[in-house]
C-alpha cells in the first residue's frame, strides 16, 4: 500500500519527494517470562505510509493503539521486526548503531511529558547543548564552547524563551516552557524530520494552542516535516495535512485531512471524530453558560 | 548548613530517646547483677546492698538517668560490674573491632554489587540478569546466621581461612606483613558472610533504579540523539540513578554496624557483638547500656554520612536546603 498525501498539489504527485516513507512496519513485543512461555503480541503491524518533505501526517488512535511503538521505531529507539524505514530512500529499520549514526540528527523525538523528557540535574544550556556535543566532531559547527552556546542562544529565541534563563534548572520552568526548551533540544542538530509523540497533551489548552502555533512557525521556517502522534483528533487536524487512524496496531485510514473529517471511513475514526465534536460541544456549553 | 543542623538535632533527639528506652528497659527486665552473689552464702546481705548504693542502683530509675545523663555527656558511660573497669574505654577497644569488620564488609558489598546491579540492568533480562536476581533472591531469603554457619562449617573443612578472634595465638612473633595478612585471614569469614547479606539487597537496589532511569524519557531522548552507550551510563543514568544508591549506602554502613553484632558472636569477631551478649546475660547493666549506646551511634553516624554525601552530590537537596533558608 502506497498512498501519496499533499496539501497544496494533489495532482503533481511525481514533484515531492517524500522524505520519511514507512513500508510493511511490523512490531511484536514478547510476554511472559523466565517460567511462562513468551507470547509475541503485536503492537504495530503492516504499517505504511509516507510523509512529503515539509507536510505534517498525523497518527491518531485510543491509547493503546500502536501510536508510540510506531513513533519508536521511525525515531530507532526500538528496532522493528520488520518492514522498512525510508529516509530519503535510505532503509534505516534494521542498521546498527554506528550506521545509525548519521541518521540520529536528521530525525528527532519531542516526548509528551518534558518535565521526564529532560534530565532535571541540568540546566536549559546543558539539555540543548547535549546533542551538540555529542555530534561535534572537528571542524564542524558546534565544536567548541563558545560557539555551541551561541547556537543555543539563537535557539531559545526560536522557540520563545529568554536566553538570560539558560543556567536555570529544568525543574524551574513551567510545563509550556518546558515543552519550548524540548523542542529547542530537538531543532539543535537540525532535523529534517520531527516525531511529536503527544507532544502538547500534557498542556492545558492557551499554551497547547501558543506551541502548537509555534510548531506552524517552525515547519516554514527550517522546512520541518512532522509525525504528528496525538489522541486528539481535533488537535492533528489543526496542524496536520493528512492524517492516519491508528487502531490495535493497524493503519485502518489514511487520507488528507479534509477527507477524513468530512467522510470518515472506519469506525475508530467515527469514534475519535465523535469525541472530539462532543469535547467541542462541552466546550461551547461551557463558554455559552459563563456568557 | 541549616539541612544539615537539622538532621544533627534530629539525630541527637533520636540517641536521647534510645537511653531512655534503654533504661526502662533494662528497669523492666527481670534480674539482676547481684542475684548470683545472693545465692552465694558467704557474701552477706549487706555488702550486697553496699555494692548496689556504690554503682548508684539503690537511687530511683529518674534520678540513675539524670546522673548517667549528666556524666554521658563528659563520655563517662558508668562503670562494668563484672569487668570493674569503666565503660567507655572497654566498648571503644571492642568498637575498633566492629567498625573494621562492617568497613571491610561495607566495601566489599559495594564493590560487588554496583557493576553486578549495573551490569544486570543494562542487560535487562539477559543471562547475568537471571543468574543474578536468582542468586540474591537465595540470598535474602537464607537468614544470616545460616549462612554464617555454612560458611563456618567450609572454612574449618577447607582449612583456608582462620576462624574465631581476630589474631592467631603466635600473632607477637609475625613480621608486621605476616600480622596484616593474619588478621586478614581471620576478618575474610565475618566480612564476607556481612557483605553476602547486604549485596543481595544492594545489588537489587541498584539495579532497580538504574533500570527505572534507563526507562525515564530523557534517557529516551538521550538515545534519539544519538548517545553511545557508555556516554549515555555515565552521564545520564549514573547520576541520576546514584541518589537511592547513596541513601542505600548510609542504611547499609548504618545496617552493617549495629547488625554484625550476631554475625560477630557466630564466628567469634572479637567487637561489640559478643560483649553486649554476654554484658545482657550477667546483667552488666551499665555495658548493656553503653554497648546499645555504641550501636545506636553508629547507625546515627552513619545516616549523617549519607545525608551529607547526598547533600554533596544532589543538586536538589542543595536547592532545598538554600530554600529553607
Amino acid at each position: 500500500m502506497s498512498i501519496y498525501l499533499h496539501k497544496h498539489s494533489p495532482h503533481d504527485q511525481s514533484a515531492v519527494a517524500s522524505l520519511l516513507r514507512v513500508q510493511g512496519l511490523c512490531k511484536n513485543y514478547r510476554r511472559g517470562g523466565l517460567w511462562q512461555r513468551q507470547m509475541p503480541i503485536a503492537a504495530v503491524c503492516s504499517v505504511a505510509f509516507e510523509i512529503p518533505r515539509g507536510q505534517t501526517l498525523a497518527l491518531v488512535g485510543e491509547s493503546g493503539s500502536g501510536k508510540s511503538t510506531l513513533a519508536r521505531c521511525v525515531t530507532r529507539l526500538e528496532r522493528p521486526d520488520s518492514g522498512q524505514i525510508l529516509i530519503e530512500g535510505t532503509d534505516i529499520a534494521q542498521l546498527h548503531s554506528r550506521e545509525l549514526a548519521p541518521f540520529r540528527s536528521r530525525i528527532q523525538m519531542v516526548f509528551q511529558d518534558a518535565a521526564t523528557a529532560m534530565n532535571p540535574r541540568f540546566s536549559a544550556l546543558q539539555v540543548i547543548e547535549e546533542p551538540l556535543r555529542i555530534h561535534a566532531t572537528g571542524e564542524q559547527v558546534g565544536s567548541d564552547r563558545p560557539n555551541r552556546r551561541e547556537i543555543v542562544r539563537s535557539l531559545m529565541i526560536e522557540v520563545g524563551i529568554s536566553p538570560d534563563w539558560m543556567h536555570r534548572p529544568i525543574g524551574h520552568f513551567s510545563g509550556g516552557q518546558r515543552q519550548r526548551l524540548a523542542l529547542a533540544r530537538a531543532l539543535a542538530l537540525r532535523p529534517q524530520l520531527l516525531v511529536l509523540d503527544e507532544a502538547l497533551s500534557g498542556l492545558d489548552l492557551s499554551t497547547q494552542a501558543q506551541i502548537a502555533n509555534l510548531l506552524l512557525d517552525l515547519q516554514t521556517s527550517h522546512c520541518l516535516t512532522y509525525l504528528f502522534i496525538s489522541h486528539d483528533l481535533a488537535l492533528a487536524a489543526r496542524l496536520a495535512d493528512s492524517i492516519g487512524v491508528m487502531s490495535e496496531g493497524e493503519l485502518v485510514e489514511l487520507g488528507p485531512t479534509q477527507q477524513i473529517l468530512s467522510n470518515p471511513n472506519h469506525t475508530a475514526t467515527r469514534t475519535l471524530l465523535a469525541s472530539a465534536k462532543s469535547a467541542a460541544a462541552n466546550l461551547a456549553a461551557i463558554t455559552g453558560a459563563s456568557a | 548548613m541549616k539541612y544539615l543542623g537539622r538532621r544533627l538535632v534530629r539525630a541527637l533527639l533520636l540517641l536521647i530517646g534510645v537511653s531512655a528506652l534503654c533504661f526502662l528497659f533494662t528497669e523492666m527486665a527481670p534480674g539482676s547483677f547481684f542475684d548470683e552473689m545472693r545465692l552465694n552464702p558467704q557474701i552477706s546481705p549487706a555488702t550486697i546492698s553496699m555494692l548496689r548504693s556504690r554503682y548508684g542502683l539503690d537511687k530511683p530509675l529518674l534520678v540513675r538517668y539524670a546522673d548517667w545523663m549528666k556524666a554521658a555527656l563528659h563520655a563517662d558511660l558508668g562503670y562494668s560490674m563484672a569487668y570493674n573497669v569503666p565503660v567507655a574505654p572497654l566498648l571503644w577497644s571492642r568498637a575498633k573491632n566492629t567498625l573494621i569488620l562492617a568497613t571491610v564488609a561495607l566495601l566489599l558489598a559495594w564493590l560487588i554489587s554496583i557493576p553486578l546491579g549495573v551490569l544486570a540492568a543494562n542487560r535487562r533480562g539477559g543471562l547475568l540478569d537471571r543468574a543474578v536476581m536468582l542468586a540474591t533472591s537465595f540470598l535474602v531469603s537464607v537468614p544470616e546466621l545460616v549462612l554464617a554457619l555454612a560458611l563456618l562449617a567450609i572454612a574449618v573443612r577447607w582449612r583456608i581461612l582462620r576462624v574465631g578472634g581476630m589474631m592467631s595465638p603466635d600473632f607477637e612473633s609475625l613480621s608486621s606483613w605476616g600480622k596484616l595478612r593474619d588478621v586478614l585471614l581471620h576478618l575474610a569469614l565475618p566480612a564476607c558472610v556481612l557483605a553476602l547479606c547486604e549485596t543481595a539487597v544492594i545489588v537489587r537496589h541498584v539495579r532497580a533504579s538504574v533500570l527505572e532511569v534507563l526507562n525515564a524519557p530523557y534517557v529516551q531522548a538521550a538515545r534519539g540523539f544519538g548517545t553511545g552507550p557508555a556516554r549515555l551510563l555515565f552521564r545520564h543514568v549514573l547520576p541520576v540513578a546514584a541518589n537511592p544508591a547513596i541513601s542505600l549506602f548510609g542504611f547499609s554502613l548504618a545496617g552493617l554496624l549495629s547488625g554484625s553484632l550476631m554475625v560477630e558472636v557466630v564466628c567469634g569477631w572479637p567487637g561489640l557483638g559478643p560483649l553486649i551478649l554476654e554484658a545482657t546475660l550477667s546483667r552488666d547493666l551499665y555495658l548493656v547500656i553503653g554497648g546499645i549506646m555504641f550501636s545506636a551511634l553508629f547507625m546515627v553516624g552513619g545516616n549523617l554520612i549519607a545525608d551529607i554525601m547526598l547533600l554533596a552530590l544532589d543538586p536538589r537537596i542543595r536547592g532545598e536546603a538554600s530554600g529553607a533558608n
